[in-house]
């Protein structure tokens, strides 16, 4: 636990030195969100069952900037080999990964409701009962495959192109889930949310069991 | 660590037969037939519905790509309204699952998707 | 030895496709509500079923290489994914090809249809990914991985959890009849 607690302190202030970045994340979501909303001019009417799934590709595009750093500060360094010097450690650094890069996924999840739902004129406040639960069940699944990806790519020099070739399909299932579950006028949602529950159990188990064998070489 | 991946692999299991068994449960649940739809009409208004039943016997009504008919069950019946282009096993008699809305203005069922289902049998021609 | 068996085999096996493609042709007979079309699932149905297959013994090898490190475990993982990428590409076109004639689209969103597109691409990222690392050991780590998760990436949950209330034609039930007219071709051997 404390090795765990020792991760995610260095993680903070890694972070911390990197606030510059964490507003273009922010920036880059909102311009697909602005792109979207520009290519769907052609709609008069903005159905409101469009907005969930403004909202979720703005976090697809802009989390995947982030997933593709979340070994930046390791990458250099072989900070890794040194990091498979101490025992035991793959899963509680893996998790910590997941940790960093959940909180930036929810930050960016926030951040680009608010901006879908102002500029598609979208009640955010009394839908929240109805996005909260699948968004925060898709961000967990997102994470937990995107974390375990990135270490794939990490080390590669076109790994900007390569995570989102190996990741999207895998999340495309997923994705599905998550906006059919966010929209409870579609008649499946219900069976969908629980699908959806599975989805995870099974990323996020998959994830901690491969991640030590990752680590090891 | 060996105790891991035997749980691991046991959630993970467990979790995919979930999955396949959930699916086979429901994959026919949510189609109404028509006379469950009229007795719930209330309930689905302005929601996405399937309904499956049967095409009504000389009740096609097809103008290009728009076709009107009815769809039945033994208690009740429908008028659906579509327009595209249909499977070529849709035909009188044929079962069939629309999806779409219920206008209540008209009392059409404005389907959006239409499929057959399969023919309970294939039959050769010689 | 081997090489000369291969060449053996490849013969056999285009003499096979040639006397299956002769019997499709002309010995099965036409079905009556689908025309023609319908024949194309002597090759659709079986290639599907060989995807599934070899995506799985794949998959499983994969597991194996991750737990045992051993090249051979991996190089057998590889294979039967080659193969059931080629038969997932078959599945693929034949796919649109019999839905054209029959339900007048050559793309539907059909479950079945979206879920083999979605494991193809996902397939297709595994070679990718094994082509692009030069390191031979990350190459085979990270594939099998990758492997792993593209056969957790419920395939068979999913193709049901999709399904639409209707069944579709290519569905079990009429898969079943199918079988029937499968039968009556293995018949024809035995006689």
């Amino acid at each position: 636990m404390s090795k765990f607690l020792a991760l995610i302190k260095k993680e903070w202030i890694l972070a911390g030195r990197q606030k510059a970045v964490f507003l273009s994340l922010l920036l880059f979501s909102t311009l697909v969100i602005l792109l979207i909303y520009f290519g769907l001019e052609v709609l008069e009417v903005k159905p409101k069952g469009i907005v969930p799934p403004v909202i979720w590709l703005a976090i697809v595009f802009g989390g995947t900037l982030q997933l593709n750093r979340t070994y930046d500060f390791e990458r250099d360094e072989d900070v890794l080999d040194g990091m498979r010097l101490i025992p035991d450690i793959a899963t509680q650094f893996y998790l910590s990964k997941f940790a960093v890069n959940f909180l930036m996924l929810a930050i960016i999840t926030v951040f680009s409701s608010f901006v879908a739902s102002i500029l598609f004129d979208y009640p955010l406040f009394t839908e929240l009962r109805n996005i909260i639960p699948p968004l925060f069940l898709g961000l967990l699944g997102l994470t937990a495959v995107g974390t375990t990806f990135s270490t794939m790519v990490m080390v590669h020099h076109k790994r900007d192109i390569l995570l989102p070739t190996i990741f999207y399909p895998l999340i495309a299932p997923l994705s599905i889930a998550v906006i059919k579950s966010m929209q409870p006028e579609y008649l499946d949602a219900a069976s969908w949310f629980k699908i959806l529950l599975v989805f995870d159990i099974i990323y996020v188990t998959a994830s901690l069991l491969v991640f030590d064998k990752m680590m090891e070489g | 660590m060996k105790k891991k991946y035997i749980i691991g692999l046991a959630i993970i299991s467990v979790a995919f037969l979930y999955l396949v068994w959930t699916s086979f449960k429901t994959s026919f649940q949510f189609a109404l037939t028509p006379s469950e739809f009229i007795s719930k009409q209330a309930e689905f208004a302005d929601k996405s519905v399937k309904i499956s039943g049967l095409v009504g016997r000389g009740s096609i009504n097809a103008n290009m790509t728009d076709y009107n008919f009815l769809l039945s069950d033994d208690l009740g019946r429908i008028h659906v309204h579509y327009k595209g282009i249909v499977p070529n096993t849709f035909r009188e008699g044929a079962e069939v699952v629309a999806t779409g809305r219920f206008n209540p203005a008209n009392n059409i069922f404005e389907a959006t998707e239409l499929l057959t289902k399969c023919a309970s049998k294939y039959e050769a021609k010689y | 030895m081997a090489k000369k068996f291969i060449s053996i085999w490849t013969i056999v096996t285009a003499m096979l496709i040639a006397i299956d493609a002769y019997l499709i042709a002309f010995y099965a007979p036409i079905e009556i509500n689908q025309g023609a079309a319908q024949k194309i699932f002597y090759w659709h149905v079986p290639s599907a079923m060989t995807m599934m297959t070899f995506y799985i013994i794949g998959g499983v090898a994969s597991v194996v290489y991750l737990i045992k490190k051993n090249a051979k475990a991996d190089a057998l993982a590889v294979s039967f994914i080659e193969i059931g990428f080629l038969f997932c590409t078959i599945v693929l076109v034949t796919g649109p090809l019999w839905a054209k004639p029959v339900w007048g689209a050559w793309w539907t969103w059909e479950p079945r249809l979206t879920s083999t597109l979605f494991v193809w691409l996902v397939f297709f990222g595994y070679f990718m990914l094994r082509a692009s690392l030069e390191n031979k050991d990350h190459a085979r780590l990270y594939g099998s991985v990758l492997a792993i998760f593209g056969c957790l990436h419920p395939p068979a949950g999913f193709k049901f959890a999709l399904k639409p209330a209707g069944c579709n034609v290519a569905d079990a039930d009429c898969f079943y009849y199918n079988c029937a007219f499968t039968r009556r071709l293995i018949g024809l051997f035995k006689i």
